[in-house]
This record gives C-alpha cells, sequence and structure tokens, in this order.
C-alpha cells in the first residue's frame, strides 16, 4: 500500500487543500490502514499544539519606543521629516530634472573622449610595437644629423653652381684626391662611378675619363 | 487602511517622506513581528529583524512597483531577512542542545507562549510538548521550517504562501508535508505520550 501518497493527502487536508474525490479516496485507506490512522492522529496534536504558540507581542507600551528608534534611523538613512519632505521632494523634482538633462548631455561626450583617448593610445601603442620590432632599434643617423648633411650638399651644390672658379678648384681637388687614392691603393678594379644624379654632372665624365687613364697608366704614355 | 489610501501613502513614501512612511509601518509592524518570530521564536531577534525589514523597505522603496501587494512584499523583505539570519545561527547554533536534550531535561525548557485551554492534569505535559515542538521547528531546514511556519503557524493558504516564497503551490505542499513528517520523527516520545493520555 502507497502509505507515503496518503500521508501527503493528509498534510493537505490538515491545510483545507484537498479536494472532495482526494476526501473520500483517503477515508477509504485509512479505514484499512492502522498506520495511516496513527500517522493521521499524530498530525493533528502537532497541529493542535502549533497552534499553542499562537500569538506573542510586546507590551503597548514598548511600541512607541520601536516606532521612535527606526523613525531616528530613517532619518539618519537620509528621509524627510514632516514639512521638511513636502519642500524636499519639490526640490528634489527640480533637481532631478536638471540631473537628467545633464546625463543627457555630459554623457555623450564623455563617452565620445574617453573612445578618442584610447582610440588614439590604441593606435600609437600598436604602431611602436609593429616598428620596434620589425624594424628594432633605428642604427642609421639621428634625424637631425641626417638633415643637417642634406642642407650642406645642398648649399655646396648652389656654391658651385653660383661660383665656376670655385666650382674649377673643387673639380681639381676632388681630381687630385681620387687619382691619389686610386694609385695608392693600386686596384685595377677601383672606378669610381658617379652618380648620374649628382650634381656639377659636367666634371664627372672627366673623373672617369681620367681614372681610366690611371687605371692602365701604360696605354696612356 | 483603505487600499486607495494605503497606494497614496506608499507614493509619499516613495519619495522618502518618513513620517508617511511611519504610518505604514504602524500599520504593518506587529505582522511583521509575529511572523519574524515565528520563524526565530525569539523575541529579541524578532523585534530586530522587524526593526531591519521597515529599514530595507524605506531604502527600497523606489524599487517597489506595486506587482505584488505592499503586504506581500514587506512579508518577502522580513522571511529573507530571517532565512539569512537562521542560515547565519544555525552554523553559529551547532552544538547547542537538540529536542532529544530537551527530552532528557524535561522541565528545564524556559517558553515564550501562551498557553491555556488544557485541563491542570495535561497541562504540564502539553507545556513541554509545545516547547518541544518548538525546538524541532527551529531545527527544521530553513527552507521547510518557513514554510511551515507560514502555513501552520500564520495560517496562510499554500495559494499566500506561494506568492510571499516566490514558489508554486505544489512546493508549498510538498514541503509542508515533508516537515510534518520532520517533526512526528522529532517528537515520536512525546507523541505517544500523547496519544496515551
Amino acid at each position: 500500500m502507497n502509505c507515503e501518497k496518503y500521508q501527503k493527502m493528509i498534510s493537505d487536508r490538515l491545510d483545507g487543500r484537498l479536494s472532495r474525490r482526494k476526501e473520500k479516496k483517503l477515508d477509504r485507506h485509512l479505514a484499512g490502514c492502522p498506520l495511516c490512522r496513527d500517522y493521521l492522529e499524530a498530525q493533528e496534536i502537532i497541529q493542535r499544539e502549533a497552534f499553542k504558540i499562537g500569538e506573542i507581542d510586546y507590551p503597548p507600551e514598548w511600541w512607541p519606543q520601536f516606532e521612535q528608534n527606526l523613525k531616528e534611523k530613517l532619518i539618519l538613512e537620509g528621509g524627510l521629516d514632516g514639512l521638511q519632505a513636502v519642500e524636499g521632494n519639490k526640490n528634489k523634482g527640480n533637481k532631478n530634472d536638471s540631473k537628467k538633462a545633464n546625463r543627457l548631455v555630459l554623457r555623450p561626450v564623455a563617452v565620445r573622449a574617453l573612445s578618442l583617448v584610447l582610440v588614439v593610445a590604441t593606435v600609437v601603442t600598436i604602431a611602436f610595437l609593429i616598428i620596434y620590432k620589425e624594424k628594432g632599434r633605428p642604427e642609421e643617423l639621428p634625424l637631425a644629423m641626417m638633415l643637417s648633411y642634406e642642407e650642406s650638399y645642398l648649399n655646396l651644390n648652389q656654391m658651385l653652381a653660383d661660383d665656376e672658379a670655385i666650382a674649377s678648384e673643387f673639380v681639381n681637388s676632388l681630381e687630385e684626391s681620387i687619382i691619389g687614392d686610386t694609385i695608392q691603393s693600386g686596384s685595377e678594379n677601383a672606378i669610381i662611378d658617379f652618380d648620374n644624379n649628382l650634381p656639377a654632372n659636367d666634371f664627372k665624365i672627366e673623373l672617369n675619363k681620367l681614372q681610366k687613364e690611371n687605371h692602365n697608366p701604360e696605354e696612356g704614355v | 487602511m483603505r487600499p486607495e489610501e494605503e497606494r497614496q501613502l506608499i507614493e509619499l513614501a516613495r519619495l522618502g517622506d518618513v513620517e508617511v512612511f511611519m504610518r505604514l509601518t504602524r500599520e504593518y509592524e506587529h505582522q511583521i513581528f509575529q511572523l519574524t518570530f515565528h520563524l526565530t521564536g525569539n523575541r529579541e531577534d524578532a523585534a530586530d529583524l522587524t526593526q531591519e525589514t521597515f529599514l530595507q523597505a524605506f531604502r527600497a522603496m523606489k524599487k517597489f512597483r506595486g506587482e505584488a501587494s505592499f503586504h506581500t512584499w514587506l512579508y518577502r523583505i522580513a522571511i529573507n531577512l530571517s532565512l539569512n539570519f537562521l542560515k547565519k545561527s544555525r552554523r553559529e547554533k551547532n552544538g547547542q542542545e537538540s529536542v532529544e536534550e530537551i527530552e532528557e531535561n524535561r522541565g528545564g525548557a524556559q517558553l515564550e507562549y501562551n498557553f491555556s485551554q488544557d485541563s491542570p492534569e495535561d497541562s504540564s505535559l502539553s507545556a513541554e510538548f509545545v516547547a518541544s515542538l518548538k525546538k524541532a521547528i527551529d531545527e527544521l531546514p530553513p527552507a521547510y521550517r518557513v514554510t511551515f511556519s507560514l502555513v501552520v503557524l500564520e495560517e496562510m493558504s499554500h495559494k499566500e504562501a506561494a506568492g510571499v516564497l516566490g514558489c508554486s503551490e505544489k512546493t508549498v505542499s510538498w514541503r509542508v508535508h515533508e516537515a510534518r513528517k520532520m517533526l512526528k520523527k522529532k517528537l515520536q516520545s512525546f507523541l505517544t505520550l500523547k496519544q496515551e493520555v
């Protein structure tokens, strides 16, 4: 016999939750089951005694003190008392309106500014990492020095173009310097190949000729 | 208090008006005290939990949307606080006197309940039984204890208890049944005596 099922029905009956159909079914079972009759009796005692736990209360004079303590705590929590509440609520309403308005204006600006800073920081970091990783530490001359050489080169170029006498002297000294070096090194293949893009190209051809002659001195004699 | 009046008071209390909130407190403080007392079994703890219930309710007034009644909402706060309190004190209580120990020390139990209606012959036995029953209820697992207290001690219907606990009526019915079985087991020696009387 499934007594567990009927004991659950007993519990529902005590709570007034058993349908008429189940009441009849339970009664039929109880008539033939002493175990469940005993269970019902025990539960009826528990129910009856539980009601005796009943109500408990503090004496009436205790409650005003309880309420006073609670009220003080509520005010400490930021609650508003009496007239203060009426005024406070009006101000609160205004403050809330302006706060809402500020939120609407400030929030997108703050978000955009923060986003921009984050994006720039990310791009700079990534760029630095890529350059640093792929190229390593630049071993070339610092940029300022490079610009300085380029400036000197342009100045020289300008000076040679402006003054033929200086240009001629420069070419002569250059010829002497190159020929001297080449003879000293004794290398047969030491042919200087000037870049055609260099300035004062008019003397380069002469120089090349001189070089070739110096490599084969016998031929020239 | 009429529902319309209560609605108006709730609206004002939502704006932080303490005096209005105190009117709502006066309406429900005794019920909440009874509930927390039934859940904790101790008057001082019940008083503290009642105060904490109203403090939490005041803090959360802006979140109260009126989906449940104010009364049900307060009950939920009180039950949650009581459950937390019970779980905490249950951990600390390990090692304290059990129902079995009360049976051994009959007559020593201190009672806070109202007794009446029993004849002089069985009043002593009844007082002991009620003390042991209260102790046995205290020792139930918190979910069963709360459900049993709401249905049997607070005399709520399964539907009302389900609404307060946020569970189904079937769960309430099953928990009360399980709680009754546990109580019977714990109180077996008393019940045998009672059934013999």
